[in-house]
């Protein structure tokens, strides 16, 4: 995480790109194919102000604030549009 | 009955229909406009040609030789003297005028664009469902682009803008392009630009949006109707297709005869108009077409739209059997589970039974009883139908039931009329909630209503002020089963909302045990033995607590209740009536805090926060501790033993519970008095100019906010006066502070002061110029001229006083009606976005695309039903249970 502006917002939660080696391994274990992750779009400006340049079919790893568990990842799929 | 179903459907394709499909599609083409012959026989190649379908018994349907009921009927056609827009297309034909070039034909755009939209058109064609991207979407951007450049890039030549008058008529530089034209321009748009337009070149084109060719309905889509008379009434369609086809007619003759351009426009356009309303009669900008009393016709549109359209009418919604309706009123005798079903209706309410060895004669019985009853006052139910093994119903009557009766036999089906211990589903309007419809046993009763428990009134949201609700009888097995195990009113005595009861005692239940338990309240053998017989206690009765008294032994209120709690139950919490504004110790003294050690109520009162659903400690800890069972079990036997104890003691409420003592009705009006002045003083500052603002607010609002709680804290104060003479020795308090009904707030209302009336959150401000009555001087700020009323509910009010009570009360009105339809399509929406998700077996949330909307069902796995308040662990509980309370 870099020290980006956008990051100081309590609202914008904690993105991380995956590196494509890492994508099976957070995946296979949920049972869950890239073609059934929610979307994030690439114009996106969570994914602009990472440090890394996403690209279309890249995942994403996000890391929010849960009112009921405490924390909780999601995954997303990078598209164009 | 069954039909197999031969082919599996992979894809539907939605297109416009071309001409040519519209005449392959067609049984019969139709020329002329009348409908039936001097004997009532159809005309062929009339608007009712038997090609079409029958609608009469005996004919039979030229096209498939099929008999009246069994043929859905076919489609014809009518050609089209001239061409003519369709109307619901004529935007999207102005649309692709614009974008395309009239010479060439040509999409606006270079070969690169029209390429970079084909390939996104083409990979969405190819991908799956699952997509909020549309084709649609895509082609109009596509149009947009081509539409913005000023000169055909193909041709190079400049466009001219091409306008549309609503609904049909198009104009290029004011002059009319008749449909004709727009056809023409349209042919000659290329296959390879259509996908940019979104067109799929193979199945449709777009000079399809101008008709050259009609397609005719099938006949049974619109019966003429026979009146008493034996005048024969078209349907709204026919009388429509009539109107066509005349026109038709004559604008051929007239073109053919070669007459004057003028009058083939005028037919022409009459032609557009016939169409135009054939398809929607409520087109905007165009006249409605009317039938020949005067009512607008119902055509092709009216009849899917809206509230009372195919749709919403016929589709979503369906009348179904097996169902009742009436009036609801309580019985506190009935369990949870239960509802009341009159005779009348348990005997048209039926449910198939399979007959087997074990049940036929037990069958053959109720036959038999039924027309030959043996006890005509009991209830016994009856058979109405037998469905035999081969299919055929047979309808039991007083010649046929012997017969009948004798050779019922395992294989057929009896339609047995409802019974005790039946399970059928009930609900209550608007069914806003899972709640709103929950599955009861049947137990038939006399008289005409629904009987149900008292508990079950706030998950439905029912009262008995005229209230009826609907009942359903579940058919087949797995239904049954289904209702039962996850429908049963026990199943929703949590709440899936917050983890808490939504089902518990109310109102009269609260209070009775209040009662029952408050205090030294005592009772002796009779009393107790009659009370614990309602709960159907059978054992011993415990140690009486007061075994010396006068008169004989007697028993605690604190010790009938404890025969309903389990034994390993402990806890300890506040009830109720705790004076949240004493000290514990004050507390402890007064009785006012409730403690349970291993099943033995040891202090306390049970009130409100025992019982009630929402908040009832015990209720709490009972149904998610031991189970719905043991749940419903509590709730009937609490709600009885309540029923008896208020027959022991006895409850009453009246304007004397508000009646307070002269001194302390001095003392409230000192205490406005002094606040009234204080007022004053406040507005006298102000107007000097010597009103100090408070940060981030201006001097108006500061004064506002300080003379606001001036006034609050007078009403509270003659609250206060109030509520010291008020003591719990008067129903309405006992009401109040157990939390049964009403609220000391209320109370205080009626015996000391009804205080501020706000609009807005604000004190009363508008009405006449810097006054809100003429009764006030002009700039009056003080607490009587805005809207402070002194009066108590029992005294009455003053005139002004009135209508500013009036004024804050009206804004209460609106805001609940307009409230609950503003949040109805709110949750009405919500509904719509969320209705296909489900959890699945991996916890995870997925929709029908079988996307992931969430990760973990609610992030932490937790079925709110079975949580307490959200919280999957009671951590206290543990601790107090694990440490022993110590």
């Amino acid at each position: 995480m870099n020290d980006n502006i956008l990051w100081l917002n309590k609202l914008v939660p904690k993105h991380v790109l995956l590196k494509e080696s890492e994508i099976d391994g957070k995946l296979t274990p949920l049972n869950i194919t890239r073609e059934q992750l929610p979307k994030i779009l690439l114009k996106d400006p969570a994914l602009k102000a990472l440090d890394e340049e996403a690209k279309q079919n890249d995942v994403v790893e996000v890391h929010r604030f849960s009112e009921s568990a405490g924390s909780n990842i999601a995954y997303r799929r990078v598209v164009e549009e | 009955m069954r039909e197999m179903i031969p082919k599996k459907i992979s894809k539907i394709d939605f297109a416009l229909m071309g001409p040519k499909e519209v005449r392959k599609l067609s049984a019969t083409k139709v020329i002329t406009a009348d409908t039936y012959d001097d004997d009532g026989f159809p005309i062929p190649m009339g608007l009712m040609d038997l090609h079409m379908g029958v609608i009469e018994p005996g004919l039979r349907c030229k096209t498939s030789g099929r008999k009246m009921d069994e043929d859905p009927g076919h489609f014809g056609h009518i050609d089209l003297a001239m061409p003519v827009i369709h109307s619901g297309y004529s935007k999207t034909v102005k649309d692709i005028l614009n974008a395309t070039h009239p010479a060439s034909g040509r999409l606006m755009l270079t070969q690169d664009r029209i390429d970079h939209y084909d390939k996104q058109i083409q990979a969405l064609m190819d991908s799956d469902a699952g997509t909020t991207v549309s084709i649609g979407g895509i082609a109009s951007r596509a149009i947009r682009e081509a539409t913005k450049s000023k000169s055909c890039p193909h041709c190079g030549e400049p466009k001219i803008k091409v306008t549309l008058d609503k609904p049909t008529t198009f104009r290029e530089e004011g002059r009319k392009l008749t449909p004709k034209e727009v056809r023409s321009r349209l042919e000659k748009i290329p296959n390879s630009d259509l996908l940019c337009l979104g067109f799929n070149p193979k199945i449709t084109r777009p000079e399809y949006m101008v008709l050259t060719v009609l397609s005719v309905p099938p006949v049974p889509m619109r019966p003429s109707i026979t009146l008493e008379s034996g005048e024969r009434s078209e349907d709204d369609l026919t009388h429509k297709l009539v109107d066509v086809l005349r026109i038709n007619q004559r604008l051929r003759e007239n073109r053919d005869a070669g007459a004057p351009q003028l009058i083939v426009e005028d037919l022409w356009e009459l032609l557009q108009y016939h169409i135009t309303t054939y398809f929607d009669n409520q087109t905007a900008g165009i006249p409605t077409a009317r039938h020949r009393s005067g009512r607008p016709l119902k055509t092709i549109v009216q009849r899917l739209k809206g509230k009372e359209g195919r749709f919403r009418s016929n589709l979503s919604g369906k009348r179904v059997n097996f169902s009742a309706r009436t009036v609801i009123t309580p019985d506190p005798y009935l369990s949870i589970n239960q509802v009341g079903v009159p005779e009348l209706a348990a005997r048209e309410l039926t449910v198939p039974v399979r007959i087997n060895i074990h049940n036929l004669s037990f069958m053959r019985q109720l036959i038999k009883e039924n027309f030959v009853p043996t006890d005509p006052e009991k209830y016994i139910p009856g058979i109405n139908y037998m469905i035999r093994p081969d299919g055929r119903r047979v309808k039991l009557t007083d010649e046929n039931w012997e017969f009948n009766h004798d050779r019922l036999e395992p294989g057929f089906i009896v339609e047995r009329h409802l019974m005790d211990g039946d399970i059928v589903l009930f609900n209550r309007q608007p069914s806003l909630h899972r709640m709103s419809m929950m599955a009861h046993e049947v137990r038939i009763m006399k008289g005409k209503t629904f009987r149900i428990n008292l508990c079950v009134c706030p998950p439905y949201n029912a009262d008995f002020d005229g209230d009826e609700m609907n009942l359903h009888v579940v058919q087949s097995e797995e239904a049954r089963a289904e209702a039962r195990i996850l429908m049963r009113v026990q199943e929703h005595i949590r709440s899936p909302r917050f983890g808490g009861a939504v089902i518990g005692a109310i109102h009269d239940h609260i209070t009775g045990m209040f009662l029952l338990t408050h205090g030294t309240a005592s009772y002796d053998i009779d009393q107790t033995v009659r009370v614990l017989s309602r709960v159907d206690y059978k054992g011993e009765l415990p140690k009486p607590e007061y075994p010396k008294a006068e008169g004989g032994p007697r028993w605690s209120g604190r010790q009938i209740f404890s025969v309903l709690l389990p034994n390993d139950m402990n806890l300890k919490y506040n009830a109720s009536v705790y004076f949240a504004d004493r000290t514990p110790e004050e507390n402890a003294e007064l009785d006012m805090i409730v403690e349970i050690v291993n099943g033995n109520m040891i202090r306390g009162p049970v009130d409100g926060n025992s019982i009630s659903a929402f908040k009832g400690r015990i209720l709490e800890e009972i149904s998610r501790l031991q189970g719905a069972n043991a749940a419903k079990d509590f709730i009937d036997k609490v709600t009885r033993l309540a029923v008896g104890a208020l027959m022991e003691t006895g409850c009453t409420t009246g304007i004397d519970d508000a009646d307070v003592p002269q001194d302390a009705l001095n003392q409230i009006t000192e205490a406005q008095i002094a606040a009234v002045k204080e007022v004053d003083k406040l507005v006298n500052a102000y107007n000097k100019g010597k009103f100090k603002p408070r940060p981030g607010r201006s001097v108006e609002e500061t004064l506002e906010v300080e003379i606001m709680g001036v006034l609050g804290r007078v009403r509270d104060k003659s609250g206060e006066i109030a509520g010291w003479h008020l003591g719990m020795d008067n129903f309405a308090v006992i009401m109040a502070r157990s939390g049964a009904r009403g609220s000391m707030l209320n109370l205080s209302q009626m015996a000391g002061s009804i205080g501020q009336q706000a609009v807005r959150g604000e004190r009363i401000s508008r009405g006449y110029e810097r006054r809100t009555l003429s009764h006030f001087n002009k700039g009056d700020l003080g607490a009587d001229a805005k809207g402070f009323v002194r009066s108590s509910y029992k005294s009455g009010l003053s005139p002004t006083e009135y209508f500013f009570h009036s004024m804050g009360g009206r804004e209460g009105l609106v805001d609940t009606a307009v409230r609950t339809s503003r949040s109805g399509y709110m949750q009405r929406r919500l509904v719509n976005a969320l209705e296909d998700l489900r959890v699945k077996y991996d916890y995870t949330v997925r929709n029908t695309a079988n996307t992931v909307v969430q990760f973990q069902y609610g992030e932490d796995s937790i079925d709110p039903t079975k949580s307490k308040f959200g919280k999957a662990i009671d951590v206290d509980g543990l601790i107090e249970e694990v440490a022993g309370g110590k």
